[in-house]
């Protein structure tokens, strides 16, 4: 018996989550599913009006539009607050010691709850969406005599916005993981506070590297003899160089940095730490 | 089975364990016994490795349990008691967590379910708090773990519940198996316990099997309050004292748990210089 990572004990794992939560995932998709259907009905009889008004036919691109835009908002909204409630159990006192007495590596148990919270959540969620949309357009041709074009699960740019959804939700994996209480809401909280203090680095950064002509402001002359154009060679040479570590960070660095996080704490987490 | 040396413990500034020693063998019914807050819970939880101690060794099945292995929790079935069970029937229940111990039995499982007579249609999140508990106690016992760990057992039992837990628990031990059973019911507990532990103040003070203690002492029932410097610990009861004194019982002895518990804890070097001479408290 391997004591870190067993296949078939990993996938014990993921039948026995996915199976103790069935009820909620089935309450949350009936949730959402009510309101996409209200939007896209509203949406069919708003266009409805209009063509029997103005006689224009609506674009089929208006449709792909509106289900990408809904796609993101499920994916990421859904996503992260699914990725903040991963360990729900390990800060809940009654449920802890379930969860830690559990016969599975905490390897095991991280990868489980990871893979469902990232995979899981992106292909569910474009299956999700691609079904939904054959049920729209269904609904919509049904009352409307107009049916919506179908969500493709196929096109590149619903993969590179799953692909970012799994690198951005390893940071509510990390805060689910980390914080005891609220965990969506103190790692937005976080973020921010990331961000912001992100902002202070960049800009005193930026006047020290750009201090000459930062000089002008101080010395008096404001921004009268401020040019920027003769900065925006150094701008631009600074900002690839910028662009090119803000993705090397993004998709190299951010994701394992968070996931390893996660790992540790579940590896030191003891059964006080619920409450 | 269970090897702990110098281990200290604290909750933030209040220090539970001190320099704590204890030794658990195989094939035995532990009964831990101790006032309220002498930490029986959280020495339970540091056994199955849900607590790391601040110093000291602790070894369970030959692991550091704080590195909760997979092997070692699949040989660990700890009841405590809080617990939380998922809304599945026993069936369904016993499909998704049986997996994880590879010694699971699931004659034994039904047997028991049958034995405390629990409906097996229901849903478990429907059973009574002692319905609940003898459900997870027959899980517990079939999973073939070979520490069983139960805090509180019987609270919560009705009265023909408390004898057939007795009665399953005694049939389940078997040479490779241990039960630690940490308890203030020690009524419940009267001819299923052996050793006895009892902890006070970060120690262990007291870890004796029953017929060493019969061998030492016995326990009468006395109408008059008798001389204390005769004897080594007197309480009052009803209808009398219930008086211990030195010297062995008759052949089949029968030690009260509850006057064991009190002379113990109030008596402690009396105690002391009585088992001295066979070794001292271990």
């Amino acid at each position: 018996m391997n004591r870190y990572l067993s296949f078939p004990r990993l996938g014990r794992l993921l039948t026995k989550d996915l199976t103790e939560g069935y009820r909620t995932i089935f309450i949350v998709v009936g949730a959402v599913t009510g309101v996409l259907l209200l939007n896209y009905l509203v949406g069919a009889v708003s266009d409805a009006n209009n063509m029997h008004e103005s006689g224009i036919v609506p674009h089929s691109g208006e449709n792909s539009t509106m289900h990408m835009v809904f796609f993101t908002l499920v994916l990421l909204i859904g996503g992260f607050i699914i990725s903040s409630r991963s360990f729900m159990e390990l800060h809940t006192k009654s449920r802890n010691h379930d969860w830690l007495m559990l016969p599975a590596s905490t390897f095991e148990k991280f990868l489980s709850r990871l893979l469902l919270a990232s995979v899981g959540v992106g292909i569910g969620a474009v299956v999700y969406f691609f079904l939904f949309s054959l049920l729209a357009s269904g609904l919509s041709a049904l009352l409307f005599g107009r049916p919506y074009t179908i969500f493709n699960p196929l096109d590149g740019t619903v993969w590179m916005l799953v692909l970012r959804y799994v690198v951005i939700q390893s940071v509510f994996f990390a805060g689910a993981a980390y914080f005891k209480k609220a965990h969506f809401i103190k790692t937005i909280l976080v973020l921010s506070a990331f961000g912001f203090a992100l902002l202070l680095l960049t800009a005193g950064i930026a006047r020290l590297v750009f201090w000459r002509e930062f000089a002008h402001l101080v010395s008096g002359t404001g921004f009268a003899n401020f040019d920027i154009s003769v900065l925006e060679p150094r701008l631009q040479a600074a900002g690839e160089v910028f662009l090119l570590i803000s993705r090397i960070l993004f998709w190299a660095v951010l994701a394992p940095v968070m996931w390893v996080f996660a790992y540790l704490r579940l590896a030191e987490a003891e059964v006080r730490n619920g409450v | 089975m269970i090897e702990i040396q110098g281990l200290s413990f604290d909750y933030g500034r209040s220090q539970l364990f001190n320099n704590l020693n204890l030794r658990v063998e195989p094939g035995n019914i532990y009964g831990l016994l101790g006032k309220n807050g002498a930490g029986k819970t959280t020495l339970l939880k540091i056994i199955s490795g849900l607590l790391f101690p601040d110093l000291g060794d602790c070894q369970t099945l030959g692991e550091q349990p704080l590195s909760r292995s997979p092997q070692m929790l699949a040989d660990i079935y700890y009841l405590p008691e809080e617990f939380y069970l998922p809304a599945l029937r026993p069936e369904h229940y016993a499909s998704l967590y049986s997996p994880f111990y590879p010694a699971f039995d699931e004659r034994t499982f039904e047997r028991y379910l049958e034995e405390f007579e629990l409906d097996l249609q229901a849903r478990v999140t429907s059973y009574s708090y002692g319905q609940k508990k003898k459900f997870l106690l027959s899980f517990g016992l079939a999973t073939g773990a070979r520490l069983v760990l139960l805090d509180e057992p019987t609270n919560g039992l009705d009265i023909p519940s408390k004898s057939q837990f007795r009665r399953i628990v005694a049939s389940a031990l078997t040479e490779e198996r241990t039960f630690l059973i940490s308890t203030h019911q020690v009524r419940d507990m009267e001819n299923l316990i052996d050793p006895v532990i009892i902890i006070e103040d970060g120690r262990i003070i007291f870890n004796r099997a029953i017929e060493e203690v019969a061998g030492r002492v016995h326990i009468t029932l006395e109408k008059s309050e008798p001389d204390p410097n005769t004897v080594l610990y007197a309480e009052k009861t009803i209808g009398g004292y219930s008086v211990v004194k030195p010297g062995a019982s008759g052949p089949e002895p029968s030690i009260d748990l509850e006057t064991l518990f009190n002379m113990v804890t109030t008596a402690k070097d009396r105690i002391d210089s009585l088992f001295s001479e066979i070794g001292g408290t271990k």
